[in-house]
């Protein structure tokens, strides 16, 4: 699958948004601060705004194309679309509201049962009761199952944990992992939250001020220092992979093979052989030239020095490829200069068990749910 | 070894309490002025820590805060 999208739009009080990308990610994000454009993106996708120029389409089938003149209204674009606030039927029960879009596709066109959905997103037990007696995250898992069960070609979610704390965030973000890795769906995920896409996204969009600033892979992305000022982060982080080597759970100990070396962290719930991905933050990171000696920093990457940038407060960020991985450490201007760092040299990355807790790891796309249907 | 955290404090190590994964070992770097660290519990054995042993905490710059009286 490959969504394609270049349009042009003018909307009132002077906000112009000029934006081009394709993607062929399972889970695109499209990320950017209150007034980057996201919505309105979203919203131009699903056909509930018409562009002013441009074309938009998903493979070859064109949903909009101002030169060709064509331009699918938003009901026969099959497009899903879950908001922010459920907009749950209130009067209806949970089953009512998840079969209520069946019946706008066509029976050739549907996909996916009622129980493989109930199934995937856990709310089988749900079924009979009215949306006021749903938790946040129930209501949400709720709505995601109500858009899928209108059989779309893509599902666009638009800032659909925004509203939940951070404990029902956790409850459902493994739900949108299994929809991403399970379910043929191109998913397009807006959000303003970098810890949310850098646990799900495999591409993400950065948008600025009405405009397309980068696009590439989550890791690629969260490292790169001149994006800082749209992604908001306010220090640099990597996403790295990793295959789970051995559990010992009663030591309560992980173990994980990375290409640059072997990771021990406290136990992550996932089977041996599974792939795992993981944030660790620059400032996690410490370098060591030549053997590190005897510390009880028990990750040690190998990596080679590929750029240092100054930083800001006085600092310095090391990137470094670990095994064709992106890492990067924030350290110090003096340690610069003690060890010597210069682009090119090889050096260990150390990096503290503890600095990777549960919530640093999420699943990785699987390399199955990658190929197209 | 050369590493780039800034901070290496000598001291002696007075403590060592070992949880199911982590042990938080004290280490005494003058009379009165303590440090504990949280480490795991195969490091502890691998660089045969123990009450008594000199040993360096090392600490990056950008985790020391500083406070006033």
């Amino acid at each position: 699958m490959a969504l394609s999208v270049a349009v042009t739009k003018k909307l009132e009080r002077g906000f112009a948004l000029s934006a081009e990308f394709t993607s062929s990610g399972r889970l695109t994000a499209l990320f950017g601060r209150s007034g980057a454009g996201k919505t309105t993106l979203v919203n131009l996708i699903a056909g509930l705004l018409r562009p002013d120029s441009g074309r938009i389409a998903i493979d070859d089938l064109v949903l909009f194309d101002k030169a060709a003149g064509i331009d699918l209204p938003a009901s026969r674009r099959r497009i899903g679309y879950v908001f922010q606030e459920d907009r749950l039927f209130p009067h209806m029960s949970v089953r009512s509201n998840l079969l209520y879009g069946r019946h706008l596709t066509p029976v050739d066109r549907q996909w996916g049962s009622l129980d493989q959905v109930v199934d995937l997103l856990g709310i089988g037990h749900l079924l009979k009761r009215r949306p006021a007696a749903l938790s946040g995250g129930e209501k949400q898992r709720v709505a995601i199952g109500r858009a899928l069960l209108a059989s779309p070609r893509l599902l666009l979610m638009d800032e659909p944990l925004a509203s939940l704390d951070q404990q029902r965030k956790e409850e459902i973000l493994p739900y949108i992992e299994r929809l991403r890795d399970e379910m043929q769906l191109p998913i397009v995920y807006v959000s303003h939250a970098i810890e949310e896409i850098a646990r799900i996204a495999d591409t993400i969009v950065v948008l600025g001020k009405g405009n397309v600033v980068a696009v590439g892979p989550v890791g690629e992305i969260l490292a790169r220092a001149d994006l800082r000022p749209y992604t908001g982060q306010a220090e640099a982080s990597a996403v790295l992979t990793a295959r789970v080597a051995a559990q010992d759970e009663r030591a309560g100990i992980t173990t994980l093979d990375h290409p640059a070396g072997r990771l021990t962290v406290a136990h992550v719930p996932v089977p041996v052989e599974a792939v795992v991905r993981f944030r660790i933050r620059a400032r996690d990171v410490a370098l060591a030239v030549g053997y590190p000696g005897l510390i009880s920093i028990r990750n040690r990457l190998a990596g080679t020095i590929t750029a240092i940038h100054d930083i800001e407060p006085p600092g310095v960020e090391v990137h470094l490829d670990v095994g064709g991985e992106h890492l990067v450490a924030a350290i110090t201007r003096d340690a610069t200069h003690a060890l010597e760092l210069t682009v090119g040299q090889p050096v260990t990355a150390l990096v503290k068990s503890a600095a990777l807790d549960r919530f640093s790891f999420a699943a990785e796309p699987s390399p199955q749910a990658r190929q197209p249907a | 070894m050369k590493i780039s955290a800034r901070n290496k404090l000598a001291g002696k190590i007075i403590e060592i309490t070992r949880g199911a994964t982590t042990s938080h070992v004290r280490l005494e770097l003058g009379p009165g002025q303590v440090v504990t660290a949280s480490i795991t519990n195969e490091a502890v054995d691998e660089l045969g820590l123990k009450e008594g042993v000199k040993a360096m905490a090392v600490i990056k710059a950008s985790d020391v805060m500083i406070a006033v009286d």
